[in-house]
């Protein structure tokens, strides 16, 4: 059964087949007739997917780009893009702790020890292969009455998004209801960091009472840093009814000393866990029946040193002997290595066919009668060969309660293995290729890549990844088709040109450009005739998208023109990437009436092919070209409503809501509704902190301005400074000079803001500017705030002639919202230079351009000189302008008003005074103002909903505030962070 | 008797406890081992530090029993 996420149903693999193109969407076949658009993927015999655009029709149906923006309740009849089943398709059985087997040795010291460790947040048991620590666990859980959730890690869990779907898999086997919020944010793409997910894991299981265990079991596979810090910062912060468990080969890799500290740690290692001569007498008397004498087993425990599994290993090889005494002397009196000693014996004791299926079936990770029988030579019996292993006791691991998937002991496996591969060193390869076809036409894809990739049959692989790729592309999983593209080499990879089209989408999500380039190079030089007629409109698009991270325009509209040239007739998502190349090119311009044109015509496609994330982005910019244009109040319902829209259909992609909340922030600043710009300031920071990205390629600059501007009024300097510094290092890593002297600019703006003159003149210094130079879009900010610092240095007249020419370059492409900005300039610079006529009248034409739209900050932060000029200009016009025009009368009254509430820029009160007394790790990283703000309502006992009511952010936002008050603070608990913060005078002490 | 073990640049020299046949040799490749008396010397060039850490994770999950290791770049002569 596949999902279709246009029509939200399930369907049979034959009926579905899907296509896709820049990790967007996937479109049935399945006859359902209300589809908007259908499409037929062609099986060829190669088993190559090939996309066809069947019927659509320009003229008919479609909705125009107008009536898209124009309605009310924005895709009413389209069905939301739903994850589809992929996303959680868990292996069950790396939940599942096996049962504790009959013939365990009771160990009631240990079970004690382990009880009294599990009082505390951490017990860690660690101890080389084979010395019973997952059995002590099994045991414990026999006696225990507290619920236990089991993970079990394998390499793969080195992914963080893996490790963290698994472990709240492993949490909702004790409730399903756990853990329901944080499993919602792996839902998005991509996931958010490890640490955030925890963090909202925390809080979820500090809101439930019941007390339970979480164990990760062989954590010594797991290598990867982000995940050991993130597990640290999870243990840590538990709240006291959690306790987690670990089983490692070595010692984690974790931050542990604050809970060595506190006496919540403890340790159970190799030494506690070797059996004592008592226990091994009833291990190998009382289990395995095999009447030892007492010397005999002293002799055995000191040879193997309490190693159970070596134990284990000797009783197998005893079973069946007649001398037993004599072989323990042998044993007891050669030096060989044990493992390798026993190891001989036990397998040579077996069947030969036994010995046989123990090696082919060694290669496979977790398998089942079915899947080892395809393994075995001449049609063996699988089922039979693993009942006889599992009666034998033979190092088998149930990994389910049906009796039907098994693993082997890992050292076991490791060793057979290397047995196999001394004995006929090229099958382990043939029969990994075996595993992986069992696994496919069982439906175990995932497994099957893995089977191919260990096999090195790169063709296999290739033929796996090219079927699979595109259904993971759709739903975002960009970094899994990643993964597997990146494990074969690449003299394969590049002799596949569909597979090389679905790399490519995955490298441009993640901005390696150059690699992409190579790879586009690759589908251009290696892709058939046929082929190349489907790949290479979408190709050219590919290569625009970086041409406009590179702000490179000449190139862009050349790609575009032959995107556009060489798309195939008929086809609707193709020719959305194409239109969004012409988009592109119009941004890239600052040209508003063209975006507004390029939109007008991108979203019928756009919305015919079901293409929401480009939708969204398309309107997105619709939104700042309105804005750009001085039509502030219909850029934010534009933007208002893109927000609900992308919330209702990309809810996996929350990185296209980044800009509308930046560019609705510096609409709401400039309206000086600066509660409003903070909650939007909010909602993008936490998108960009989620998600670890910013947005789409172009308009980076514009983003970053909003949210710095707004950023350095509420005093958060340091934070608009990290932002542009950020995004400097993605423009390197783009190569792309214009927007990084652009985000340079904004630096110096905000210092002249901040009235630091050294840091504006050394910008100024180095630029390269001059008040000759020809007005160009690309470097508009740079010149309006080299204006900027020309007036600011008192050099008014050399900025006059230089916003003069801006003026008209602004004007002609329709951004009014700079138009007014110049004005502004202008006037402030004639009256600087003492020419109050021309002053005046520079500041009317503003006045005139921002009225109807009440704009405010424009004028405001102009500070002093703008006061006193629009005082005089009101003293001197005054009368005539009640005559003329009164509404720019009553706009410049209003703005005077204003001047004389606001004079002095909001600055945000910073915790001062105490700070002595708070703990050192506090100073390191101290609360933000908004989260004293959340503080403060916390105190006052409001909850997350409430809180987010007054400071009109979403609960999820205050959710994430508290979570990080909480963790700076170190505390578990509201009352115990209200507690703290009072204490240290962080609010005040009565609320 | 003793016997010199000249550590350099990468060298690495691992002692385990226990007689390991020489038929292991290929599962700790590039590695040679060398039987003395009730020990196994385990020695050869490794790369880089990431190299040095994987072989003793393998050794151990061998069960092996570490006596002593020598690594990197120190010209002294050993006794053993």
């Amino acid at each position: 059964m596949k999902h279709c996420p246009s029509c939200n149903r399930f369907y049979s693999d034959e009926t579905l087949s899907f296509c896709l193109d820049d990790g967007v969407r996937l479109v049935g076949q399945h006859g359902s007739q209300s589809h908007s658009t259908q499409y037929e993927t062609a099986r060829q015999s190669s088993g190559h997917q090939i996309l066809q655009a069947e019927s659509f029709n320009f003229s008919n149906q479609i909705q125009t780009g107008q009536a898209i923006i124009d309605e009310e309740k924005p895709g009413m009849s389209f069905p939301q893009s739903k994850q589809n089943e992929w996303a959680s398709q868990r292996l069950t059985t790396k939940l599942y702790l096996p049962p504790a087997r009959q013939t365990l040795v009771e160990r009631p010291g240990l079970l004690e020890q382990l009880n009294e460790g599990l009082k505390g947040k951490l017990t860690i048991i660690s101890a080389p292969a084979g010395f019973g620590k997952t059995s002590l666990v099994t045991a414990w859980r026999e006696t225990s009455e507290m619920p236990l959730a089991w993970f079990s890690l394998d390499e793969e869990d080195n992914d963080p998004t893996r490790f963290a779907d698994y472990l709240l898999g492993a949490l909702q086997t004790i409730d399903a209801r756990l853990a329901q919020e944080s499993a919602a944010l792996l839902q998005i793409s991509p996931a958010p960091p490890l640490k955030i997910i925890l963090t909202s894991l925390i809080n979820e299981i500090c809101e439930t009472e019941v007390e339970f265990v979480v164990a990760f079991d062989d954590y010594h596979v797991i290598h990867e840093y982000k995940i050991h810090e993130a597990l640290s910062f999870f243990i840590e912060r538990l709240p006291p009814h959690a306790h987690t468990l670990i089983t490692s080969r070595s010692n984690p890799p974790l931050l542990l000393s604050r809970l060595r500290a506190r006496g919540e740690l403890k340790e159970l290692r190799a030494a506690d866990l070797r059996f004592r001569e008592a226990e091994a007498a009833v291990f190998l008397n009382d289990i395995m029946k095999l009447e030892l004498e007492s010397r005999d087993i002293a002799a055995l425990e000191e040879r193997t040193e309490g190693w159970i599994t070596g134990l284990q290993l000797f009783a197998l090889s005893l079973l069946g002997r007649e001398n037993k005494s004599e072989f323990v002397k042998e044993f007891s009196g050669d030096h060989r290595f044990v493992l390798d000693y026993l190891l001989e014996e036990v397998l040579n004791h077996q069947p030969e066919k036994i010995q046989d299926f123990l090696l082919r079936t060694s290669v496979l990770n977790r398998f089942n009668g079915s899947l080892c029988a395809a393994l075995l030579e001449n049609g063996g019996d699988g089922y039979e060969s693993l009942e006889y292993l599992n009666r034998a006791n033979l190092f088998l691991i149930p990994l389910d309660n049906k009796n039907e998937w098994f693993r082997y002991h890992h050292l076991f496996s490791d060793l057979l293995r290397f047995k196999l591969k001394q004995k006929q060193s090229n099958l382990a390869a043939e029969l990994q290729t075996r595993a992986s076809l069992w696994c496919e036409e069982n439906g175990l894809f995932e497994e099957a890549v893995g089977y191919a990739l260990a096999a090195k049959d790169w063709e296999r692989a290739l033929n796996l990844v090219e079927q699979l790729a595109f259904k993971l592309i759709f739903i975002a999983k960009f970094e899994r088709v990643k993964h597997w593209v990146e494990a074969i080499p690449e003299e394969a990879l590049k002799r596949r040109p569909m597979v090389c089209n679905w790399y490519v989408p995955a490298l441009l999500y993640t901005e390696e450009f150059d690699k992409a380039e190579e790879y586009l190079q690759v589908i251009m030089d290696t892709s058939s005739e046929e082929q190349q007629q489907e790949l290479m409109s979408a190709s050219w698009s590919s290569r625009c998208y970086i041409t406009i991270a590179r702000a490179d325009l000449k190139k862009t509209l050349d790609y575009s023109k032959k995107a556009f040239d060489s798309l195939p007739p008929g086809d609707v998502i193709r020719a959305s990437l194409a239109q969004h190349t012409r988009l592109g090119c119009a941004v890239l311009k600052g040209d508003m009436k063209e975006i507004e044109q390029a939109v007008l015509e991108t979203l019928p496609l756009d919305r015919q092919s079901e293409h929401y994330y480009f939708e969204v982005r398309a309107r997105t910019i619709l939104g700042f070209a309105r804005a750009m244009q001085g039509h502030l109040r219909e850029s934010e319902e534009i933007l208002l409503a893109i927000i609900r829209y992308a919330e209702e259909h990309l809810p996996t992609r929350p990185d296209a809501r980044i800009y509308p909340h930046s560019f609705l922030c510096d609409i709401y600043r400039e309206l000086d509704d600066l509660d409003n710009a903070r909650v939007q300031l909010d909602e993008a920071l936490t998108l960009i902190e989620q998600t670890e990205r910013e947005s789409y390629v172009v308009l980076v600059s514009e983003n970053l301005k909003c949210l710095a501007l707004t950023l350095e009024m509420i005093g958060e300097t340091k934070q608009a400074r990290e932002l542009i510094e950020n995004g400097l290092k993605r423009m390197k890593k783009f190569g792309n000079e214009i927007f990084a002297r652009q985000l340079r600019a904004l630096n110096a703006l905000l210092a002249l803001r901040r009235g630091d003159a050294a840091s504006a003149g050394a910008w100024a210094k180095s630029c390269g500017l001059s008040p000759d130079d020809e007005p160009s879009y690309e470097r508009e900010l740079e010149h309006l705030t080299y204006a900027r610092w020309l007036l600011a240095t008192d050099k008014p007249e050399l900025a006059l002639p230089l916003l003069a020419r801006l003026q008209k370059n602004a004007e002609k492409a329709a951004r009014i919202h700079v138009v007014i900005e110049i004005l502004i300039l202008q006037a402030l610079s004639h009256h600087s230079a003492g020419s109050l006529e021309e002053a005046i009248e520079k500041l009317e034409g503003a006045l005139e351009l921002a009225k109807s739209q009440i704009y405010v900050r424009s004028f405001l932060d102009e500070g002093e000189n703008m006061s006193r000029l629009l005082g005089q200009s009101l003293k001197q016009n005054g009368k005539r302008w009640k005559k003329e025009n009164p509404e720019l009368l009553n706009y410049a009254l209003k703005l005077n008003e204003a001047f004389g509430v606001s004079a002095p820029l909001q600055k945000s009160p910073k915790p001062e005074a105490e700070t002595a007394s708070l703990p050192w790790w506090y100073l390191q990283d101290p609360l933000s103002v908004r989260e004293l703000e959340v503080l403060q309502l916390l105190a006052q006992g409001l909850s997350n909903p409430e809180i987010g009511t007054k400071l009109f952010i979403s609960s999820g936002t205050v959710k994430r505030h508290v979570g990080k008050i909480y963790q700076k603070l170190d505390v578990h608990s509201r009352v115990q962070a209200v507690e703290l913060a009072r204490k240290f005078h962080l609010i005040p002490i009565s609320n | 008797m003793t016997k010199e073990i000249q550590t350099e640049e990468g060298f690495c020299v691992i002692k385990v406890r226990g007689i390991l046949e020489p038929r292991w040799e290929e599962w700790f490749d590039p590695m040679k081992i060398l039987i003395e008396s009730d020990a196994t010397i385990i020695s050869g060039y490794i790369p880089d530090q990431p190299a040095l850490t994987g072989l003793i994770d393998k050794i151990s999950d061998f069960g092996l029993t570490v006596i002593s290791i020598k690594y990197g770049d120190e010209k002294n002569t050993e006794e053993s």
